[in-house]
């Protein structure tokens, strides 16, 4: 079990590697879909959490005062849901950018920092639902609950962190498809 | 504060001015010189010893040669091959070896300035690149020796010419990273403006790429 910042430096980069071996052209349609992720499940939060709670304590009888067994179902139900959004703009048929990429070593680039971006945002959230519910996975030892000074900073700078309003998330997605529909 | 952002500003001054060298030149002309600056560094350290001793053989040589030793058989000119003085005294192989190593550098920047045509040097942001990554080697070179200039301490030099490449690396990291974690503090109002503004270029740049692509085909 390593520092809490290693693993998820492991996932950023993992989806980096992806991203250059899919090239940026698939990997801009996969942003557009992350970004969408992220913006559904920060607008909805208010409406969704208090849903999942009420839904845990009827199904699973999750008592009200017990906020370790709440916090980690909700980062569970979020942490699942993100993961299966981000798995559909993955796999199978995907959105992609029409038009041909640029030569190398520019294609090599572009197709680098769009996966590095992918994988800030993906890792980033995964985070971000750990840290908002108390970092539920310590329950179950994955995560150890000394944090370095680093992982410290790197909290501060989690996607949901830089930008807390959903309606920011919504302006790198609406110029994305305007750049998609006019292909 | 203010010192460590002066010293960045002429970091980043340093390194543009080798950015816009490398884009002049163009991506060809700044790999060669890359690959003999680096391999000649590199190599000239490795194999130190020998070459001072090919140098001293050559010395002597000459004085065997003056002597007359290629023109007649007088067994004095045999004495000198063995009596001559070694032209490099072990305490300057150093000096020797970092002079053959600046020589090497200018002539791989004229030689590649005479014999690489423009159009297979091409400028772009990869020649910008390799521009920033020469500036970065030969700061890495020059700054332990340059540093002796500014601090005529000996011993400080001295300490600064050992740690030579991980010193200045450690250094300069150190400083990029404190100067981006202050500018960061400093920009904290707008962070989420800056950060969008840099995410929307990001994947507006590489968007625009894929669409001046097609136009071209």
């Amino acid at each position: 079990m390593g520092p809490i910042e290693v693993y998820f430096i492991t996932i950023a980069l993992i989806v980096m590697i992806i991203g250059v071996v899919r090239g940026y052209r698939r990997e801009l349609g996969s942003t557009v879909i992350i970004m969408t992720a992220i913006f559904l499940l920060t607008f909805t939060a208010e409406l969704t959490e208090p849903m999942v709670v009420r839904l845990g304590q009827r199904v699973l009888d999750i008592q009200a005062q017990d906020v370790a067994t709440r916090n980690a179902v909700l980062s569970l139900v979020y942490t699942l849901v993100f993961i299966a959004i981000v798995l559909a703009g993955y796999a199978g048929r995907t959105l992609e950018f029409p038009g041909q990429e640029a030569k190398e070593p520019l294609r090599t680039l572009l197709s680098m920092a769009i996966g590095l971006l992918n994988g800030y945002l993906i890792a980033g959230t995964l985070w971000y639902y750990q840290d908002k519910f108390g970092y539920p996975a310590q329950r179950w030892g994955l995560i150890l609950p000394d944090f370095s000074d680093t992982a410290r900073t790197l909290i501060g700078l989690l996607p949901e962190h830089i930008l807390p309003s959903p309606t920011y998330w919504m302006v790198p997605i609406a110029v994305l498809i305007i750049l998609r529909v006019r292909g | 504060m203010s010192d460590q952002i002066q010293v960045f500003i002429a970091l980043l001054l340093y390194l543009a001015f080798f950015a816009w060298c490398g884009y002049q030149r163009g991506t060809m002309k700044e790999f060669v010189t890359f690959l003999v600056a680096a391999g000649g560094y590199f190599g000239l350290l490795r194999y130190q010893g020998p070459i001072i001793k090919v140098i001293n053989l050559f010395g002597k040589f000459i004085a065997f040669a003056r002597a007359g030793g290629l023109t007649s058989d007088d067994p004095n000119a045999i004495l000198q091959l063995r009596d001559a003085p070694n032209i490099v005294q072990p305490e300057d192989a150093g000096t020797i070896i970092f002079l053959i190593w600046a020589i090497l550098l200018i002539l791989a920047y004229v030689g590649t300035g005479l014999a690489v045509p423009r159009e297979r040097s091409k400028p772009g942001g990869l020649a910008v690149l390799m521009g920033v990554i020469n500036g970065i080697f030969y700061l890495l070179v020059f700054l332990p020796r340059l540093i002796a200039l500014v601090l005529p301490d000996a011993e400080i030099s001295q300490e600064l010419a050992q740690a030579g490449f991980r010193k200045v690396i450690s250094t300069t990291s150190e400083l990029i990273g404190q100067n981006f974690q202050e500018l960061w503090s400093a920009l904290e109002p707008q962070r989420s403006l800056i950060f969008l503004l840099l995410i929307t270029g990001l994947v507006v740049l590489a968007a625009t790429t894929l669409n001046s692509a097609k136009a071209r085909s």
